[in-house]
Formats: structure tokens, sequence, C-alpha cells
């Protein structure tokens, strides 16, 4: 299981219907988040202590975080913080939940620390982190590609990261970046490829010479694969098409839509742009795996 | 009286995501009779003529896609249970799959857990 939606995560334990979630939704992006709600989503502060809050804001004419920074819950710089996390998705479903009264604080606290529970295991169970990962991916295209008014670097490095993260955890565990000079697109090349669109709008392509593609699919599928055939390119561009929706995940939760085409195989090279199109060429043990993005 | 074998719909543009989906049920149930279809049309087209008791239906497909798919579906059978199977889980989507009527939303790579609740709903 990779991180999924908070939305998803209620309705796939059963803690919500789908009729109710559905209602939410509707009314989520008008929701204004508290910093209560922020807090717990963040593990700085309990339900109780939120609770404790809101009993003494009662009597007084104090914010939130004035009185949560007088109690030593919250640092000052806390505040700031969470105040930025106002337009994540899953804070703005977590303030619906309660508004509606769906959930109670305390509820809502224990579902939240469950979920969180769920993406630090995952964060924790893959090889290399995402902080670690980005650190190797990111320097690496900012330092060779210029893409302003194209598409913003950030997006391209986040996009990167995921990749090679889901490289390490469903291809091989050792892949690394290939920072050496002169890798080249091998001339028996095949390529998925998927088409990103929206509030960003490029061209993803996985891009492999002949016999790494027939490796890769098999490896991917867990099947025997042992030439290049529909299953093969299933494969592949399943792989492509589970970290563009992973990516699409990210930017949601973020408040960016993006959306995807379907996924294609393609075997003609000029489609890409040596110049323009951003090569990211990585080393795994079923040969050279090449990420390319190719602005719009 | 014995009791029907159980019909279910795989839409999925990926021949892989069909393969496992399909193996997955077998094991899970033999008896279920398993239909194919590899768009939204032709999913569509599908289930009007065979009525399967589930829809597990992928969201990115080409000549339609899922949440047009499911629409239809729902327009020909209001209480048709379609399942969403999609990488695509984020926020937008979940919300127009629910206003469509989807049952469920199950993000891949799934979760056996979630598919096996899916199937408790008709077996």
């Amino acid at each position: 299981m990779l991180h999924q939606y908070f939305g998803n995560f209620l309705l796939n334990k059963g803690f919500i219907d789908a009729e109710t979630l559905n209602k939410l939704l509707d009314k989520n992006r008008s929701t204004r988040v508290k910093l209560g709600v922020l807090a717990i989503n963040s593990g700085f502060m309990n339900a109780e202590q939120v609770n404790k809050v809101h009993d003494i804001q009662k009597q007084t004419d104090k914010k939130f975080g004035e009185i949560a920074v007088e109690l030593g819950y919250l640092a000052e710089s806390d505040v700031e913080d969470l105040l930025k996390q106002q337009k994540v998705s899953t804070v703005q479903l977590s303030q619906s939940l309660l508004d509606y009264n769906i959930f109670t604080l305390e509820k809502l606290e224990e579902i939240l620390n469950l979920y969180n529970e769920d993406v630090v295991q995952l964060e924790s169970s893959s090889t290399v982190d995402r902080g670690a990962a980005y650190e190797l991916v990111g320097p690496f295209i900012k330092s060779q590609y210029d893409l302003s008014g194209i598409i913003p670097l950030d997006v391209v490095c986040d996009f990167a990261t995921l990749f090679f993260r889901n490289l390490i955890r469903f291809v091989d565990s050792e892949t690394f970046l290939n920072t050496a000079p002169n890798v080249s697109i091998p001339e028996n090349v095949i390529m998925a490829t998927q088409e990103v669109f929206g509030d960003y709008n490029f061209n993803t392509y996985l891009a492999m010479g002949t016999s790494t593609y027939i490796r890769f699919a098999s490896v991917y599928s867990k099947m025997n694969i042992s030439e290049r055939n529909e299953l093969a390119d299933a494969s592949v561009t399943e792989y492509l098409n589970l970290t563009n929706g992973i990516f699409t995940l990210n930017m949601s939760d973020q408040n960016y839509s993006v959306k995807l085409k379907p996924p294609v195989t393609l075997t003609d090279p000029s489609k890409l742009n040596i110049a323009k199109d951003i090569f990211i060429p990585f080393m795994t043990d079923l040969g050279q795996v090449f990420l390319i993005v190719q602005g719009k | 009286m014995v009791e029907k074998n159980k019909k279910v719909l795989v839409c999925d543009d990926s021949l892989l995501i069909r393969v496992q989906l399909k193996e997955f049920l077998s094991n899970y149930n033999p008896s279920i009779e398993i239909i194919e279809a590899t768009n939204g049309v032709e999913a569509c087209h599908k289930y009007n003529e065979s009525q399967p008791d589930m829809v597990f239906l992928d969201i990115v497909m080409p000549r339609m896609d899922g949440i047009e798919c499911l629409k239809k579906i729902k327009e020909s059978n209001k209480d048709a249970k379609v399942v969403i199977l999609s990488s695509v889980g984020n926020q937008e989507m979940l919300k127009d799959a629910l206003k469509a009527g989807a049952l469920n939303f199950i993000q891949k790579p799934w979760d056996e857990d979630n598919i096996k609740k899916a199937l408790e709903m008709i077996i």
C-alpha cells in the first residue's frame, strides 16, 4: 500500500460511508481550518489540550495560538508553520468532519494518529527516505536544466524524487542516480509515456533499452516475461501510471489539480528533444533507466 | 435452491491489472464469473449485456474514462455496485467518483483486504 489521500483512508477503513464523505467533500474547499485541527494533525497537541484552550478562549479575549503558546503547548514558530498548512486537503477534510459533527475531537485525533502512523510506516519501509532522495536528485536537475517559465524546477525535482523512490521500492533497492557524463538513450529504446495536464503540463517518459525493458516488465509484474509483448508494455506503462498517480495525489495535497492521460508505449525517440527535455538517468541492476520530463 | 454464480466485471486498459485482478478473484472464489473490458465504452456495453453483480473500474482509460462510464452504468441501473480501482487517488477524483455513485475508491497498488471487503457485499 502506498500513501493515500485521507478521504480514501476513511472510506477504506470504514470510518465513514460514501454518501457522507461525498457531502463533506462538496463543502471542503470553503472550510476554514482552525489552529486546533492543524495542531492535532501535526502531533503538536492532543484533543484534551485543544479542548482546554477552547475552554479558556470562552473566558478571555485571546486567540487560540496565543493561549496555546502561553500554556507551553506550542512555540510561536509552530503557530506560523501550522497556519501555512491551512490549504492542505487532509486538514481541510479534518475540519469538515468536526464542523458537521461526524467525529468528536477525540475521535478525530485517534483516526489522524492511525493515518499518520500509516504514512510513517511507508516512509520507514523505503530504503531511501524522501529527504535523502531529494538531496541526490534535486541538485542534479537544478545544475543541468533551466526550465523557468515551463515547469517549476521544484515540481520536476519532487516528481523525479518520487520516481527514484519507486524504483528503489519496486524494481531494485540498489538503484542510484547515474551522474556519469555522456550517458545517452540507447538506439533500441522503448518508452512508456504519459501526459500530465492541469495546473502543470508536461509529458513523462520512462525509457530504456529493449533487454532492460523486458527485465523491468518481469520484475515489476512479478511474472515471467521473456519478450516484448502486450503484458510487458502493460507492466512498464503501469509502473509509470502508478508513479504519476501518486504525483497527482501529492499535488492534490497541496491543492493543485493535475490529471493524467492514458499511458502508451513508443519506440520512436524522435518525440524527444535532447536540447530541451530533462533526462534523469538511473542505474538499476536491470540496466540503465531514464526518466524524461518534457515541458509543454 | 442453488445460488447462481456471481459475475464481476473488471475494466482496466492495463492487461497487467486485468491479469492480476482476475487471478486474485479466482483464488478468492473460483465460482466468480469474470468479465473483462479494456475501456469505458466496452465496459458500458458489457455491463448492459451481462448485468454483473459488481464492477471494478479504472479511471484513466482511452475512449471513455471511468467516471463517465460509472455515470452511464448508474443511469442504466441506479443500484449498480461499482468500485473504483485507480492509481489517481486524489481528492478531486474521489469527489467525482462518489458524486457519480461509486461504492468505494481503492487506490492501486491495491490492498487485498479492501478488495475482499468490496466482494463481501455480493458474496
